[in-house]
């Protein structure tokens, strides 16, 4: 296949499809139109499945090169990957995800190390805000009195010290937050405009075979 | 090291005795600290209360293992409410661990609201895509799951007869941890087609959803603490009050950290020069 085909042909394809997905949300098209948009919707969902489908074949294949070749320090812990990724599909395929194993096994081995970990994250970040967060300027002091006021709106404790802290925690996340966020929101609502039409018209090549070269 | 320099470098371990005590400690003896109502999660509650009997919420239910402890708590408030209210549920998930959490916590509020699967509820399972995912469930539900989570077909489950598309859709619940998931609820579901859209939210989260309430987002709960005001507002205490006094203590001690390290560091500067 010649460059040109390699990357004209995707610039295509997203031209056409993007322009005909948009097209159906500003214009009143007749039904038969519409449905074919959604039918596009659609598509997207399969390509993504299949999308983390192959990620897992890849990552599977990954670790059992690991495992072939006993990289030290690494081939045991691709070894654990490896029946993690192999087990629930497994389970899955077998006995469905409302039997009682597979259930089990995912509330005690799934579940159990995600909200583990989640709660020692409390411990890190406790005691790396205790260590960092010192207010050697006047904007680490504002930083520091901002989040211990939305703290104290937040935990009903602050109210019971001080009847103002809620109302002051409120006003910060009311107005300063608010603000900022619309703006922001905004400003990157006109930038992913512009980066749309760009990959549209073939401008932004990250898709294509070579990428933006 | 002398006093102020010792302040400034509680060891790591203390600091976590400390926080591992204030965690427990008002499970065992409650503080029973009063919670006020924010407008916010109010204007969640009236959304919900306002809608007849029957109507139908579509519900993107996305806990996680990680997320759980947060908005686990607000997101089953608000199941039982609707449910109560009787409102008709469909769940979807857009996070792969969705479908094990709506499994596990709806089953138990419907069996004792009496209500009952494929009339009442349905759970959809999980889909794929983000937000195209999002907007192809909206404009076809049958082309975007053929089937449900428990392998019925749709057109055999009898709340599924007559719904096809997002004209069927009377609210957006959405329960999620990822920053960018309401905002493609917002999109998706509230611009084109106006449908209201009420959520629970993380933390983290929330400052960034926020900005939408009240005009696309038409109320929000704020983690652990929307929860608990979700609970209060039901006249229903569960585990999100009960938490808001562990909460309450660790905020606390977070702040006397950071005051005392804080006023350490000045004083020892001060002495310095």
């Amino acid at each position: 296949m010649s460059q040109l085909t390699k990357k004209s042909t995707p610039v295509m394809i997203t031209f056409i499809i993007g322009f005909f997905t948009i097209l159906v949300y500003f214009i009143a098209l007749p039904s038969s139109v519409t449905e074919a948009s959604s039918t596009l919707n659609g598509w997207a969902t399969t390509i993504v499945a299949l999308a983390i489908g192959f990620g897992t074949i890849v990552l599977l294949r990954t670790h059992t090169m690991r495992v072939m070749q006993r990289r030290k320090g690494e081939w045991v812990y691709s070894i654990v990957i490896i029946i993690g990724i192999l087990i629930f599909p497994l389970l899955y395929l077998t006995i469905g995800p409302n039997s009682y194993l597979y259930k089990t096994f995912y509330s005690t081995v799934n579940a159990t190390i995600g909200a583990s970990i989640y709660g020692l994250v409390l411990f890190t970040l406790v005691g790396g805000m205790y260590r960092t967060f010192r207010a050697k300027r006047l904007n680490g002091l504002l930083l520091m009195i901002s989040a211990c006021l939305v703290m104290l709106q937040i935990a009903p404790i602050g109210d019971a010290i001080w009847s103002g802290f809620p109302i002051l925690g409120s006003w910060l996340m009311d107005y300063p937050t608010v603000g900022v966020y619309r703006g922001i929101m905004i400003a990157s609502a006109f930038g992913a405009l512009a980066i749309c039409f760009r990959t549209l018209l073939g401008y932004e090549g990250g898709h294509v075979s070579g990428g933006g070269e | 090291m002398n006093l102020l320099e010792k302040i400034q470098n509680i060891p790591t371990p203390i600091i976590s005795v400390v926080l591992i005590l204030t965690l427990t400690v008002p499970m065992f003896y409650p503080l029973g600290l009063p919670i006020k109502i924010s407008p916010i999660v109010k204007a969640a509650y009236d959304t919900i209360e306002q809608l007849p009997e029957g109507s139908v919420v579509l519900m993107d239910y996305g806990l996680t293992p990680a997320s759980v402890g947060e908005t686990g708590c607000g997101a089953r408030a608000m199941v039982y409410h609707m449910l109560s209210k009787g409102l008709k549920i469909m769940f979807i998930g857009g996070g792969v661990d969705s479908p094990q959490f709506v499994e596990k916590d709806v089953p138990p509020i419907a069996e004792i609201l009496n209500k009952k699967y494929g009339t009442d509820w349905v759970h959809l399972g999980y889909y794929a895509g983000g937000e195209t995912g999002r907007a192809a469930i909206l404009s076809d539900f049958n082309n975007a799951y053929p089937k449900d989570h428990r392998g019925n077909l749709l057109q055999n489950l009898e709340l599924m007869k007559n719904i096809n598309n997002y004209e069927s859709i009377d609210l957006v619940a959405v329960v999620t941890t990822g920053s960018d998931v309401l905002p493609m609820w917002v999109r998706q579901a509230n611009t084109p087609y106006g449908i209201d859209i009420v959520g629970s939210v993380d933390g983290a989260s929330f400052s960034i959803a926020v900005p939408y309430f009240p005009t696309q987002i038409s109320g929000l709960l704020n983690a652990l603490r929307g929860g608990a005001e979700y609970e209060a507002l039901m006249k229903r205490p569960g585990e999100a009050i009960a938490g808001m006094d562990s909460i309450s203590l660790q905020f606390l001690v977070v702040i006397l950290l950071l005051l005392i390290t804080n006023v350490a560091m000045f004083l020892d500067r001060k002495g310095e020069s």
